[in-house]
């Protein structure tokens, strides 16, 4: 099985606002995602080049279309907004033929995308793999760093790596995994639509409940208001009844 | 608050005025001449017209002040030429972008399209974008300040109207200033935007955020394609290449992600697989060139850190491989697309070393030269590409962002007219060593050599665009350069380099009443050799005038020229090599006959021109006989069209020095007037004009020519000179082909040398000093930039005044 693809964009870009929200959650994945989907006016995307590393996998894989693959990175983004201090520290989510694989450690999120035949021993023993080697290379400099790809270099030993874990010749030398992860079966297993779907019930929640309280608001002020109309009505009909009173007693009475 | 221009319109119009009179922009100050600051009142009497008029004449500017060429013969400054300087208040023209960088034809911009017309005068910007520059403001933010509408990346020319809001300086659209630009991070402080580094610098670089990424940051991306068959072996040329790479290998720009690769081809094409863990490189030959494949795709391009050492291998056993090859064809087309092929999923820069025809597969060129037409044929022929391939191949590297760079090292007729598009749609540079040879021209080789090194060493740009803005009103609508123009005005460019300039012509759509200025922004956002993201903005600012003599006032023979030069090659390619010719004498004719008709008040004999275009003339004719325009002489056309292609895309300051090089006399330098530049006096001798009687046999005179410096000796050259500086006995000593200039211990060598180092540096190429005396070879070449005398084919400069007067009064 050849088929390990990966979604190694190993930029990272934490703004501070991103590190209140998430105090946990650094992305290695891909800059601000927020940020990636908004087209931006000024430099028109060119011609559709998919990422270099990505269209290497799609090659071998051979039958995943790009535009499946474009699905998957969209998904891997929304993953990576949901992933929190709250979230499993390693995951395995399902989507379709295909699985993501998470680690999430010292704040760096390490995500492969493979498929889901693919033993899953292997992709956490190779997502340990890259964690280690990059809390030992970079892991001081992840909280100072302001720039997206900051640590683009680490990529080569991420293709290093990749391309040992794929090979079945090279696979058999990496026994030491077997023994290491042998509590790998007990990782959380979920699906990548239900994880990103109970996010988007939250926040529906959440525009609801603001909704209710904006509506909450109007009718509080219109109450008042409505109050303080009545009770202007009132004073005036009072004035007036007097003022025909006095008018009254001014003319006819005398 | 920050106004960009105080005052109303009237008082600003006597400040022009006035700014104008007392601002001599003079070209014969020798340095720099600084503007003088606007007067800031202006006496009541000086509003009405007729006195403004009358003190005009009688305290004309000296840009405009008027010249009669055919009596005054010494028109050269002492110095360099100086660009003008614009009329802009002097706190806006102190950050002004630099000249060597952005520059304009008019350094004040008319109001309308029919004033401009009726100057004659073309209006265009010369760019110098990605510059070596000693001192660049970086700017790191996750928020870039850009106008919200037309993406003008916020300048030292918008206008702040509060703390809140600032006015875009090129649609005028108001905008919101975001909080975090509030605080400004070189003061620390908190409420000052106008004080941020983005409102103080005209030129500076942004750390891009992730929004202007398309895919991740690629990496550094070098393949080299060589011409190993019989003919590219006997130049020798393969040793110089390897060696070159085997000395800088470590100094190519790029990070622990480079990645290398190397392609050889005669009949049949070579790969070489360098994968990490192989005792020595492999070679794998593809013999299928109709249909080209890789081989082993994913160890051809290897990581350079990894693989160093095979790498190095190779690079040591390479000139030895093909020692006894009997290959004569080359099959340069199907090496390009494996190339191509190879490249496509990163991006990258190809170097192509070719020295032959390509004769095999697609893109095979035949010979299209008659060599026996070359000097009597009316009119040159085969200066369009012959075949589209080269072109379509470019356009398909341009949208995977790799460019190509062709080194054309050859002896016969290569046709570069149709080789050349393969750089020139690509954003690639080329490069041409006529002639070359490793024993028959070893300056050629010294030359060569040092280009390389430039070349390899150089600071580089990936998957870059750029785009040019200007106000509302102004359009560009002709780009030159090496590029590819993605959409209207975006210029692809795979790879940008920092000897790469670009010219774009522009035209005034809607009047530009009401404004007392326009900017001009170039942005080029491109990837570090590093793998950063980064945007590099320049913004220039200019006055708007409305009076011809304004327009005049404000020019800049030099750039002018230049576009001149660069339309002129777009000319000669579309219509002919006569046409051009004509275009560019009758350039000249029409704004010496415009300036003489519309702000010449008093008609005297003679022809006439403002101080600041004295030399247009002069450059006019310097054109019609540089080598890319000349007829009549014998010209091969290989030279010719390589000289089209370093008009178009070389920067202004080397152009110009290619078109009208500098004579000095060296014999007597001293160091009166010198230059004090880190420790080191560097002699200023007087530029001479270009014509025989300024050489003495006396003496001793340098040319630089750009690409080529010449030093000739007289042949009753003071001894003095021959033995301080050559450390020959006599003239009949000096050596007919000389190269070098001896170190020796004296105080005129060192002049010399000193002098000679300091024009080297001064480009980013290395030019071949050649020593030569009255029997040289070179006698001939060096002669022919005697622009100002008279050849059997081509009118003296006198001859050509006479002409232009002759057309002027008519």
């Amino acid at each position: 099985m050849d088929g390990l693809s990966l979604l190694n964009n190993p930029g990272e870009c934490v703004s501070s606002t991103d590190q209140k929200e998430h105090p946990h959650c650094c992305r290695l994945y891909c800059g601000p995602p927020h940020h990636w989907a908004r087209p931006t006016p000024a430099w028109p995307r060119c011609s559709p080049s998919p990422h270099p590393h990505t269209s290497q996998a799609d090659l071998e894989e051979g039958r995943e279309s790009g535009r499946d693959l474009q699905h998957y990175q969209s998904q891997a983004k929304q993953l990576c907004r949901k992933l929190n201090a709250q979230s499993p520290n390693r995951c395995t989510l399902e989507a379709g033929v295909m699985s993501f694989h998470y680690v999430l450690e010292h704040g760096v999120c390490y995500l492969a995308l493979c498929e889901a035949v693919f033993p899953k021993r292997l992709v956490f023993g190779y997502l340990e793999d890259l964690q280690t080697e990059f809390h030992e290379q970079h892991g001081k400099k992840v909280s100072t760093v302001s720039r997206p790809y900051s640590f683009i270099e680490f990529d080569t030993y991420i293709q290093k790596t990749k391309k040992t874990y794929i090979d079945s010749r090279a696979r058999r030398n990496l026994g030491s995994i077997n023994t290491e992860l042998q509590d790998v079966q007990r990782i959380m297993v979920a699906n990548i639509e239900e994880v990103l779907q109970r996010g988007e019930a939250l926040s529906a929640l959440d525009t609801k409940a603001s909704n209710l309280s904006s509506l909450s608001k109007k009718y509080r002020s219109d109450a008042k208001y409505l109050n303080t109309r009545s009770t202007y009505a009132k004073i005036a009909a009072g004035a007036v009844f007097f003022i025909t009173l006095i008018v009254y007693v001014r003319f006819w009475w005398i | 608050m920050y106004i960009a221009f105080p005052g109303s319109y009237a008082e600003s119009l006597v400040n022009q005025i006035i700014n104008w009179q007392c601002c001599p922009r003079s070209l014969y100050s020798p340095v720099n001449c600084p503007n003088f600051p606007p007067q800031p009142s202006a006496g009541p009497a000086q509003l009405s017209p007729s006195l403004s008029g009358l003190s005009l004449q009688s305290q004309t500017p000296e840009a405009l002040r008027v010249v009669n060429l055919l009596q005054e013969r010494n028109l050269l400054p002492l110095g360099p030429v100086t660009p003008p300087t614009p009329c802009l208040p002097q706190d806006l023209q102190k950050i002004n972008c630099h000249p060597e960088v952005f520059r304009s034809t008019l350094t004040s911009i008319p109001q309308t399209q029919s004033l401009l017309n009726k100057a004659k005068l073309p209006l265009g910007l010369l760019l110098h974008p990605f510059k070596d520059l000693s001192q660049l403001p970086v700017v790191t933010s996750s928020t870039i300040v850009r106008c919200r509408s037309c993406r003008t990346y916020i300048n030292p020319f918008v206008t702040f109207l509060d703390q809140r809001r600032w006015k875009c300086n090129l649609c005028y659209r108001v905008n919101d200033v975001p909080e975090e630009f509030m605080y400004n991070p070189v003061s620390r402080s908190y409420g000052e935007p106008h004080k941020r580094p983005e409102v103080q610098n005209a030129t500076l670089e942004f750390i891009a955020p992730s929004e202007y990424m398309l895919r991740p940051p690629q990496p550094a991306v070098y393949l080299i394609v060589l011409d190993v068959s019989h003919n590219a072996v006997e130049t020798g040329y393969l040793d110089v290449v390897c060696q070159s790479l085997l000395e800088n290998i470590n100094a190519l720009p790029g990070d622990s992600r480079t990645k290398i690769g190397f392609i050889t081809f005669d009949s049949t094409i070579h790969f070489y697989n360098l994968q990490e863990g192989l005792s020595q490189p492999q070679m794998l030959i593809v013999s299928d060139i109709e249909d080209i494949f890789l081989p082993t795709p994913d160890s051809l391009l290897v990581n350079l850190n990894e693989c160093k050492e095979l790498v190095q291998d190779l690079l040591r056993s390479l000139p030895q491989m093909f020692g006894k090859t009997m290959e004569t064809q080359c099959a340069l087309g199907p090496a390009l697309q494996a190339a191509f092929k190879l490249l496509s999923a990163t991006g990258g820069r190809v170097s192509v070393f070719q020295t032959q025809l390509p004769s095999l597969g697609v893109g095979a060129l035949k010979s299209r030269e008659d060599p026996n037409q070359r000097a009597s044929a009316k009119d040159i022929q085969h200066l369009s590409p012959a075949t589209d391939f080269y072109k379509k191949l470019a356009l398909d590297c341009s949208g995977q962002q790799v460019a190509v760079d062709l080194f054309l090292l050859s002896s016969q007729y290569c046709d570069l007219a149709s080789l050349g598009c393969i750089s020139r749609y690509s954003a690639g540079s080329v490069y041409y060593y006529p002639s070359y040879h490793q024993q028959h021209n070893p300056a050629g080789v010294e030359c060569f050599q040092k280009d390389l090194k430039r070349y390899l060493t150089r600071k580089i740009g990936f998957e870059a665009v750029m785009r040019i803005r200007c106000s509302k009103g102004l359009s560009i609508h002709t780009f030159h350069g090496n590029f590819f123009v993605r959409s209207t005005d975006l210029l692809s460019l795979p790879n940008v380099n920092p000897d790469a300039g670009f010219a774009v012509q522009m035209s005034i759509e809607e009047n530009l009443v009401d404004m007392q200025s326009v900017s001009f922004q170039a942005a080029l956002l491109y990837t570090s050799s590093k793998g950063e993201r980064r945007i590099r903005v320049h913004t220039m600012c200019l006055p708007v005038v409305n009076s011809l003599s304004d327009i005049f006032a404000g020019a800049d023979v030099q750039a002018i020229t230049c576009l001149l030069a660069s339309m002129a090659v777009d000319r000669s390619v579309t219509a002919s090599l006569s046409d051009a010719r004509d275009a560019m004498t009758n350039a000249s004719i029409d704004s010496l006959t415009s300036f003489r008709t519309s702000v010449l008040t008093i008609q005297q004999p003679g022809l006439l021109a403002p101080a600041c275009l004295r030399l247009f003339p002069l450059y006019i004719l310097a054109l019609l006989k540089q080598k890319a325009f000349r007829t009549g002489t014998s010209t091969r056309l290989d030279d010719r069209v390589f000289a089209m292609c370093q008009l178009k895309y070389q920067p202004l300051a080397y152009v110009m020095l290619m078109i009208h090089p500098a004579l000095y006399r060296v014999d007597d330098l001293t160091d009166e007037g010198a230059l004090n530049v880190s420790e080191r006096t560097i002699p200023q001798p007087r530029v001479q004009q270009l014509s025989v009687e300024k050489l003495s046999r006396d003496g001793a005179f340098l040319m630089d020519a750009g690409s080529v410096i010449y030093l000739w000796i007289g042949r009753n050259c003071n001894p003095n000179f021959l033995t301080q500086v050559l450390g020959l006995p006599n003239y009949a000593a000096v050596p007919l082909n000389m190269n070098m200039l001896p170190e020796l211990d004296t105080a005129e060598s060192q002049r010399t040398r000193v002098f000679v180092g300091w024009l080297r540096e001064q480009r980013p190429f290395f030019p071949i000093l050649h020593v030569i005396r009255d029997e040289s070879p070179l006698k001939a070449s060096f002669l022919q930039n005697m622009i100002e005398d008279r050849t059997e084919s081509a009118l003296s400069y006198y001859e050509f005044l006479l002409h232009i007067q002759q057309q002027v009064s008519k």
